[in-house]
């Protein structure tokens, strides 16, 4: 193909050392596809800053030969052509089109229909290792290893010859030099091999610049590795040594592996440069939510359920892959993602629940909310997504008064109508308490407006203590008719228009109470609440009933006073509890987990703080997850218990079993 | 003794000056079947634009407008990437017409400019991630690219409606400077190149030097350390002036240095080298070798 259709059309002087030929066809058609030409010390590998000084000494001794590289596509064929100053040169062919690039290493990537191929110099250790007829110290060593593996005494006079010369040192660096930069992987393997060999011989205390430290050699064979991994036509990233060690980062290929989504091969990465793999696991997530499309735009709160289903809370160990196939789509991908992001020493949830509900993923954002270890981030999150409930239970569980009130505000500020917001506080007894002790310090007019929304009829002293907080009245002895009347009467006194709305409420309240009061003698003369039970606030009326078994009366107190099912099942628990009445709450639990969304877990903490342990541990056994078991077992002392939970899950692993019933037989003495 | 290794070394060596070379084939390519023209026996990369990432990086393929008549009729108007062995990697639309380059940038983007200096900078996915325009700020309302080129640095670009005047947009910095050393009245610029820096180790680590981007879905763009490359490189011209003579003019932002009268005929390609050797080539041959330092 060359001499059909080019020829040489003009030469010059170059550096007064080199003469450049150029070539152009003798046909009309000229080449048309030059990609590239280059010049001087073309595809000889340039200096690494790895080597040593006596390899940097010879690398410097002997100048580059320069050279000019040409390639060109020309009637369906392909030529790649190195030049050398005196004129020679020698060409590779393609019997199609071909693409190249000259990395920065001087190597040639030529691309063709069927290989991806390099043209590269030989590297002068390789050259002195396996040139033919080299006499050379390694090609000495590689002898020697050869004869060794054929049990061959040749191979001890070899090795003693190079000891003796005291080189040995340097010839196993030499084939060291030789193996990084083979790319032929079973040449690479027996050079290695070489080496490996030849290090075992060197005496230790030698000069630094002639020894191979273990590390240096264990890292030529990691990277060795590594190049051999990404060059697999897979991935296909073609890398020599030299553009790895020198030109582009090791950080660099990570990048390029994130962004063809070999993530796992990023991670391994990491681990080869000690680097930690939080950023690749994160862009693993962030993939993973684009890529999901099975989670879009759907109610945040299927997220919420998605975790309680899973059973999954924050510092739990996870669930091994095989184990997740009764887990809907969904919850696998929240799932796989929190288990990926424990790898990351950093993480954070943030980000990434912010950028599930940038795309929709909403079910996703919020199932990850759950599993953001900072409490005030978890709740600007769940506030974010419209997640109220979720707010607040992270900010109650946080045990951070300030944090609550202030979620507590911003739900105030964002949910309308307002009586849904305060049927959301309603809905939680121990935050509605806290709430309202700081609406009846702060913001009175708030809290009346709060009570007439919800016909929450607070106790008598309650409603004294209040108005008394609100150090707007004195008396501590008045009716409550007369405490309104007082209250009114203030509010004209002052003209104080707000003060007339507070009264307002205060009278719907006290409206609600005669009520409350009414319903409460009715009862009291049927012989259904006992006599003191005349003054209690709804809560306690309700509370009574449930200990004298009065369900029915219950019922009609709900539609009366309009309670949440979810607070009443709150009370239930409770006044079951306080009457030990535990063959009712055993067989309606089934109906409270069913209300409460909290599974098991609100009927434990009660039980817990009615310190009915035995009890607890009934309850304990019925949780879903075993981390959770133990959790709880553990908090509570039962270090015994635990172990026999622990026993249960070790199946029929015979030794995990004898190792958990000596602990148990120790820990019962 | 190299007799055992005569399956490895030495049988494909070839030697040139003191120099040995060898070719290796790294491994098969594999390209998509769904692509006609790219599969075996009807490779044709006629009347396309392939243009390949460096470090062993990707390329991608697009239609080459400009040779309507050569263009596959199965190659539908996307850019397509692929691998160093073939597998495509993602695919886009691509509906750009008038494209005067293509190129890579520093952070593995794909930049183009079209005839009327607008720049589009897309991530591998297919993502737009960039477009700006090279906007002449001595109020030229309509500008016309005669000849631009791509780097990892930035695009730099010559304009047929404002003869000798040369712009390099910087990828690093998102913003165009002027070169405001015109060119001799009746001037028209037949080549250009960029002259970048030799090839250096690339050592910044990204762990230290990157802020966790929230809006970036892949963090490419925010990884790689953009700081070495906020340099302006000097840029080459060719240039046949008003006496017909053919010069070359080497350009910075501050300085112009001009080579006069190097060729009778006009200077169609400039090619740089590594080390900064400056080739300049006529239609049919070579016309100097310049060594820029």
């Amino acid at each position: 193909m060359w001499s059909e259709e080019t020829r040489i059309v003009s030469c010059f002087s170059l550096e007064k050392r080199t003469t450049l030929y150029t070539f152009t066809s003798q046909s009309k058609r000229s080449p048309q596809h030059i990609f590239f030409i280059g010049s001087s010390a073309l595809l000889r590998p340039t200096l690494d800053p790895s080597l040593t000084n006596r390899q940097i000494r010879d690398e410097v001794a002997e100048p580059p030969s320069p050279c000019i590289y040409m390639h060109w596509n020309v009637a369906g064929r392909s030529v790649a052509m190195i030049i050398d100053d005196s004129g020679s040169f020698r060409s590779y062919n393609w019997p199609c089109w071909t693409m190249a690039i000259q990395e920065a290493d001087y190597t040639i990537r030529v691309i063709s229909e069927t290989h991806c191929d390099l043209i590269q110099s030989i590297h002068p250790d390789i050259v002195d290792t396996l040139e033919k007829g080299s006499k050379s110290p390694a090609t000495q060593l590689l002898s020697s290893y050869l004869q060794f593996r054929t049990n061959h005494m040749q191979a001890d006079i070899l090795l003693r010859r190079l000891i003796d010369s005291n080189q040995l040192a340097n010839a196993t660096q030499c084939v060291l030099n030789a193996a990084c930069h083979s790319l032929h992987e079973p040449t690479q393997s027996l050079l290695l091999k070489v080496c490996a060999y030849g290090r075992t011989y060197i005496e230790p205390g030698q000069d630094e610049d002639t020894t191979i430290a273990a590390d240096e050699f264990v890292n030529v064979c990691q990277i060795a590795k590594l190049l051999f991994n990404i060059r697999q036509t897979s991935l296909g990233i073609p890398l020599t040594y030299q553009l790895l060690k020198t030109y582009y980062s090791q950080e660099t290929l990570i990048l390029r592996l994130m962004t063809y989504r070999q993530h796992a091969f990023a991670i391994k990465l990491c681990a080869l440069l000690k680097t930690p793999p939080d950023l690749v696991v994160r862009d693993w997530c962030l993939a993973k939510l684009l890529l999901d499309s099975n989670s879009s735009n759907s109610q945040p709160t299927a997220g919420t359920i998605a975790v309680k289903d899973m059973g999954l809370f924050p510092n739990t160990p996870g669930n091994k892959s095989g184990k997740m196939s009764h887990l809907s789509q969904t919850q696998q991908l929240v799932f796989s993602i929190a288990d990926k992001l424990r790898l990351c020493k950093t993480r954070s949830y943030v980000s990434l629940t912010l950028w599930a509900a940038k795309y929709h993923k909403l079910i996703v954002g919020t199932a990850l909310a759950h599993f953001e270890y900072l409490s005030t981030h978890q709740v600007a999150l769940f506030l974010s997504l419209g997640e109220f409930n979720s707010a607040l239970r992270a900010a109650h569980l946080s045990n951070d008064y300030e944090l609550l009130i202030v979620t507590i505000g911003k739900i105030y500020d964002i949910l309308e109508p307002k009586r849904s917001f305060f049927q959301l506080i309603h809905s939680y007894p121990d935050i509605e308490l806290t709430y309202l002790n700081y609406l009846s310090k702060n913001q009175f007019d708030l809290y009346l407006e709060y009570c007439t929304s919800l016909s929450n009829i607070p106790s008598l002293s309650t409603i004294r203590f209040i108005a008394i907080s609100s150090q707007q009245l004195h008396s501590t002895t008045d009716s409550p008719k007369q405490l309104f009347s007082n209250f009114s009467q203030l509010s004209k006194d002052v003209q104080d228009d707000k003060l007339g709305i507070m009264a307002s409420g205060f009278g719907q309240l006290i409206t609600e109470h005669d009520m409350l009061m009414q319903i409460q003698h009715k009862y009291i003369t049927s012989g259904q609440l006992p006599d003191d039970s005349l003054g209690l606030s709804l809560v306690e009326t309700i509370r009574a009933l449930y200990r004298s078994k009065q369900e029915p009366l219950v019922n009609m107190l709900k539609e009366v006073f309009k309670i949440a099912d979810q607070r009443l099942a709150y009370i239930h628990i409770d006044a079951l509890i306080d009457a030990e009445d535990w063959s009712t709450l055993g067989s309606k639990s089934m109906q409270f987990v069913n209300v409460l969304n909290g599974g098991y877990q609100y009927i434990i903490e009660a039980l817990v703080d009615a310190k009915s342990t035995q009890q607890a541990i009934r309850y304990i056994d019925l949780l879903p997850k075993t981390p959770q078991q133990l959790e709880w077992l553990c908090s509570l002392g039962l270090d015994v218990e635990g172990l026999k939970q622990l026993k249960t899950i070790c199946g029929g692993n015979q030794q995990q079993q004898q190792v958990i019933d000596k602990l148990i037989q120790e820990m019962s003495r | 003794m190299c007799a055992m290794f005569s399956q490895t070394a030495g049988e494909d060596w070839l030697k040139l000056s003191n120099d040995y070379f060898h070719k290796i084939s790294i491994f098969p390519t594999s390209w998509p079947f769904t692509v006609p023209s790219l599969q075996s026996g009807s490779f044709n990369l006629e009347g396309l634009h392939s243009v390949l990432s460096d470090n062993g990086g990707p390329f991608f393929l697009v239609r080459n407008n400009k040779q309507k008549n050569l263009i596959p009729h199965d190659f539908s108007s996307k850019l397509r990437v692929f691998t160093s062995s073939g597998s495509l990697l993602t695919e886009f639309p691509w509906g750009y017409d008038d494209i005067v380059a293509y190129g890579w940038t520093y952070n593995e983007c794909i930049a183009a400019i079209t005839s009327d200096g607008t720049i589009y900078v897309y991530n591998i996915h297919g993502k737009r991630m960039l477009e700006a325009f090279i906007d002449d700020n001595d109020g030229t309302d309509l500008i016309q690219i005669s000849s631009a080129q791509v780097t990892k640095f930035g695009i730099s670009c010559a304009f047929s409606s404002m003869p000798g005047k040369i712009a390099f947009f910087s990828f690093a910095n998102n913003s165009t400077t002027f070169y405001r050393h015109e060119l001799p009245s009746g001037s028209s610029i037949t080549a250009i190149a960029q002259i970048i820096p030799g090839p250096t180790h690339i050592a910044d680590s990204f762990y230290t030097n990157t802020q966790y981007s929230e809006d970036d879905e892949f963090l490419l763009s925010e990884l790689n350390n953009p700081a070495r490359f906020k340099m302006y490189p000097k840029i080459a011209v060719a240039a046949t002036l008003s006496s017909r003579s053919n010069s070359l003019f080497i350009l910075s932002p501050t300085t112009i240095t001009e080579h006069p009268t190097i060729s009778s005929t006009p200077i169609t390609r400039l090619f740089v080298t590594r080390h900064k050797n400056l080739l300049p080539c006529g239609p049919k041959k070579p016309v100097s070798f310049l060594v820029f330092r």
